[in-house]
């Protein structure tokens, strides 16, 4: 009854009152975030270690020049204690002050100012997504007289933390190829038939898969992912928040997507609890500099996967990116690990990541071996097969010499032009294929390698200007042709009307 | 029921607005100057005939299996009288792929190991030829005998190319693509399905220009030429649809 009381005082005691709050997304153009599931998709997808640019716009009515109005912006439950009116500890202060798992930085812009009415915005970082608590209310609390007394003065804006943890894929399985491996497998969930392609029956949207794997021996970590991930940023936050949170964990982050070590935490979630040796994984040698990265050996059984040649071993890679061998993929089929070493023997994982980058347990996949492979035109040219595919330039021929500046050029044409799309590979495909022909016969007619020269002048040339010249320059260039025909035909065309 | 599909086929092509409301006159045919064929057929390269020895290389990898060659042919017609003569140019697709074996050879001899890998080892024909044609169309137009027999000889390019996990196969730098040149013979008999639907085939023709609509089937002999090049010709048959224009 107090806190309702409470609750209701702003109105009476101050001046100015908060007409109006709302939450904006500001990466790329500003986007509202009105709804409970659009502030839960933004605040989930937000991470310790980026800033997430977001504004805060709050419109006032009343005085607000009254010089000891102040606000704060706290995140929590219940935050305000009934007996001081003070904010309570446990509540996360985004504005003004910084804290672990709070707003990186904070900053009021005044970007409207009308009559009675001030409306300000404030540009904050990202959040943690906190793996101790579910929900959060995000509310606005003034201090009218400047005397520490704190009432709410808006309605509670909440979302909710995602902390629920994907299944595993199923039945995966691998293959070993030539420096490669292939994992195959099948989606966690099954997909409804709402016409929602990415929703899953479990409710978890936008699946995505990665493998991690190690050399088999535990002596290397192993992985330089193009992206890992859900968007995971490049560049960690400049100024990282080292304050303590309400929790009384410090700030050391984790590299994203892998949640952040905590001290006794059981492993039940996949999360590295240190250094351990007592899994049949983690006694193979330590990773990285002599800290071990693994987990204790808790990740679930292999779900139906056929874990390679033996393989018992039920331990789990700590959730850490340099384990990461593959691009995150959004479908459920197979992944391919490719640049690995032929006979060199290696472990694979798996993991599930959901929209709200919760990654699930790793699932031991297995082991397997890269090992050569005899292709075709291998298998072709050993038992004796004389075919050759050609090369000789028509243009080499022509020009004498393959440094010629004419054939450069036209080679650097073939290399940025041409072979970067599949119709320019075409071409040089047809190409090498029918010059050599045409290049020999060539070397053997003087005067048909004369005229062939000239009729490569015009194509050197639109290869150069095509290489060597801007977007700007190629406009200007068609711009004055276009205007250079359109102004001989227009004076055909008058010439015509004349004599008729 | 044949006839039915076919009628079916044959409004499904017409514009909606156009159904049930054409008049076609007696005598009119709309001008007739090309011919488009889709047709499809087994294919099996003759690569394993550049060797010697019993041992293969195609077959070894794809099996004896054969592969879906798809093709479409456009004709130009350039003399109609005792028959139909014109000249066609041909465009097609082969691919085949199979999980490569693994190499247990010291690199310079065919591998013994009948372990599948993980690689894919693929070939991809894309051939092209120009025919010149003969179609032996009198008796239909005289005596309206469906069937059309008819003759192609003409020459052939075909691009290939090979590959292992989706990378061009490459042995000491020499990697394997290319193109092979031959000639080739088609004969066959196509199938004038105006008969079954005159009135809907006339339709056709009013409506769209399309004089005539056949089923054909023709054996086909494609031969490469040339020592050092690989020899992707085979003997086999296609079969398909025609459209007459």
């Amino acid at each position: 009854m107090p806190v309702l009381l409470l609750l209701g005082l702003p109105c009476a005691v101050h001046a100015q009152q908060i007409q109006r709050w709302r939450l904006y997304r500001t990466d790329g153009s500003p986007v509202l975030l009105d709804t409970q599931k659009e502030r839960d998709e933004f605040f989930n997808q937000g991470n310790c270690e980026c800033e997430i640019p977001m504004a805060l716009e709050v419109t006032l009515t009343g005085d607000y020049q009254t010089p000891n109005y102040k606000f704060q912006i706290v995140a929590g439950q219940a935050c305000l204690n009934t007996t001081d009116s003070t904010i309570k500890s446990s509540c996360t202060v985004l504005f003004p002050e910084i804290r672990y798992n709070a707003w990186k930085k904070a900053t009021w812009t005044i970007t409207e100012v009308d009559g009675a009415k001030l409306t300000a915005k404030v540009l904050m970082g990202g959040i943690c997504s906190s793996q101790d608590r579910t929900s959060f209310d995000i509310a606005l609390y003034a201090e009218p007289a400047g005397d520490a007394v704190w009432v709410q003065d808006a309605t509670k804006l909440g979302y909710t933390v995602d902390t629920v943890v994907p299944a595993q894929v199923k039945n995966a399985s691998l293959k070993a190829g030539e420096g490669q491996v292939t994992i195959s497998f099948d989606a966690p969930y099954s997909t409804t038939s709402s016409g929602d392609a990415g929703t899953t029956t479990s409710g978890e949207t936008d699946i995505k898969y990665q493998v991690l794997c190690e050399k088999a021996d535990g002596t290397t970590a192993f992985g330089s992912p193009a992206s890992a991930g859900y968007d995971i940023c490049t560049t960690e936050s400049s100024t990282p928040d080292a304050s303590t949170a309400a929790d009384g964990s410090t700030g050391t982050a984790a590299p994203w997507p892998w949640p952040k070590p905590r001290a006794g935490d059981g492993g039940s979630d996949g999360i590295v609890d240190g250094p351990v040796s007592d899994g049949p994984v983690a006694d193979t040698g330590a990773v990285d500099a002599g800290v071990s990265d693994r987990a204790v050996a808790d990740s679930t059984p292999v779900d139906g996967g056929t874990p390679d040649s033996g393989t018992s071993t039920s331990g789990a890679l700590s959730l850490n990116p340099k384990f990461v061998c593959s691009d995150t993929q959004d479908s459920a089929s197979s992944i391919v690990v490719s640049s690995l070493t032929n006979d060199e023997r290696y472990r694979f994982y798996m993991v599930t990541i959901d929209k709200a980058r919760n990654p699930s347990t790793p699932l031991l996949v297995g082991e397997d071996t890269p090992v050569l492979a005899e292709d075709l035109w291998e298998r072709y040219k050993r038992l004796g097969g004389t075919a050759e595919s050609g090369y000789c330039f028509v243009a080499t021929a022509v020009h004498g010499s393959y440094d010629h500046p004419h054939v450069r050029v036209l080679r650097e044409f073939r290399d940025q032009v041409l072979l970067p799309t599949r119709e320019g590979r075409l071409f040089v495909d047809l190409y090498y294929a029918t010059s050599p022909r045409v290049a020999s016969w060539l070397t053997h007619h003087e005067a048909a390698r004369h005229l062939a020269r000239a009729a490569l002048w015009p194509v050197t040339l639109a290869a150069a200007a095509h290489i060597y010249t801007t977007t700007w320059h190629k406009a200007l260039f068609l711009g004055s042709l276009l205007l250079g025909v359109g102004f001989i035909l227009r004076r055909r065309q008058k010439s015509a009307r004349r004599r008729s | 029921m044949r006839r039915g599909g076919f009628a079916l086929l044959l409004v499904l092509l017409l514009p909606s607005s156009a159904r049930g409301q054409v008049t076609v006159e007696e005598d009119y045919t709309s001008p007739q100057h090309f011919l488009f064929e889709i047709k499809f057929g087994p294919y099996s390269p003759n690569i394993d005939s550049d060797l010697s020895g019993s041992d293969t290389a195609f077959g070894h990898i794809f099996g004896s299996g054969t592969g879906l060659m798809v093709k479409g042919e456009l004709d130009v017609e350039i003399w109609r009288g005792f028959g139909t003569l014109g000249v066609g140019g041909v465009f097609g697709y082969y691919g085949k792929s199979a999980a490569a074996f693994q190499d247990n050879s010291a690199g310079t001899t065919p591998s013994t190991s009948t372990t599948r890998t993980g690689s894919d080892t693929s070939l991809t024909l894309l051939p092209m030829s120009l025919l010149a044609l003969y179609r032996f169309d009198w008796l239909m137009q005289r005596y309206s005998i469906p069937v059309v027999p008819f003759v192609k000889f003409g020459v052939n390019y075909t691009i290939w190319w090979i590959n292992i996990d989706g990378n061009t196969a490459s042995v000491n730098g020499d990697d394997a693509k290319g193109g092979t040149f031959g000639w080739q013979f088609n004969g066959g008999a196509a199938l004038l399905l105006d008969v079954l639907e005159p009135s809907a085939a006339k339709t056709l023709d009013v409506e769209l220009g399309i004089n005539h609509t056949y089923l054909f089937f023709e054996f086909v002999h494609v031969s490469s030429m040339g020592d050092t090049k690989l020899n992707v010709g085979d003997t086999t048959w296609n079969g398909g649809i025609a459209f007459e224009f």
